[in-house]
């Protein structure tokens, strides 16, 4: 069991493109949400929500252009810290995105295991919060 | 994803713990000593999963006379996966709006 969330994608466009997207300020800005953000390791970002008043910070863990891209993602400073990894490659075609967002890098083994064996008693809900945890979506 | 959250999955990563929790689902109102009896550690140490469990909102201890019984909450659970379900509906729609500005803005470079 890997990711909490994994999304893919293909994108018609090169991988340059798709890292310039992902990566820098103005760009982030236009699709993703309010940025003050560099693709250097180290670096103290923010993403404002404005709608919401929503602040994202975090530290980049990992910046390797054009194919890698890492940052930790805490919300409203609430002392929780996920991780959020981009993934580029290419293909004919375009560009290959694979985002993870690893919700609970810790416990990812624990839940698994908390659904072995009988399962007596578990809600159906519950079912639901091991298939994200496996990483069992496509 | 809040505090209380995280606290559930702190709960829920040792494997006491998640015995606690199913010992309850399958039999609801034990009192302590009767979760205590069935393992192994000390009733001390159990009683202090069963704190955390309930700090987390997972088990909840009702006063009956002279005893404390025990009840499984399922909803913080759920509302784990309701966090999991929001952010999945988010990078959805951000990796479309990604999509959208790519094809809106071709050949743009560093």
């Amino acid at each position: 069991m890997q990711n909490a969330i994994r999304k893919e994608h293909l994108y018609p466009h090169p991988i340059q493109e798709v890292w310039r997207a992902i990566s820098n300020k103005e760009a982030i800005s236009a699709w993703f949400i309010t940025a003050d953000f560099k693709a250097e390791v180290g670096y103290a970002y923010k993403f404002t929500h404005e709608q919401s008043g929503t602040i994202i910070t975090g530290s980049v863990l990992e910046a390797q252009e054009p194919t890698t891209l890492a940052y930790t993602w805490i919300v409203n400073n609430d002392g929780v810290e996920t991780t959020v990894r981009w993934n580029l490659s290419e293909e004919a075609g375009g560009t290959r995105l694979v985002l993870e967002h690893h919700g609970f890098a810790a416990y990812k083994d624990t839940a698994a295991k908390m659904f072995d064996s009988t399962g007596k008693g578990w809600d159906a809900c519950i079912a639901e919060l091991e298939k994200h945890l496996a990483g069992a979506l496509a | 994803m809040t505090h209380a959250n995280y606290s559930v999955f702190k709960a829920i990563a040792d494997p006491t713990r998640r015995e606690i929790i199913q010992l309850l689902a399958e039999r609801p109102a034990l009192t302590i000593n009767e979760i205590a009896s069935q393992f192994a550690g000390s009733r001390q140490a159990t009683t202090k999963h069963i704190k955390l469990l309930q700090a987390a909102g997972l088990l909840q201890i009702e006063q009956r006379g002279r005893q404390r019984c025990c009840h499984a909450n399922m909803a913080p659970l759920r509302e784990v996966h309701v966090w999991v379900a929001t952010y999945e509906r988010f990078w959805t729609g951000k990796l479309k709006a990604l999509g959208d500005y790519l094809d809106s803005n071709p050949g743009t470079q560093k």
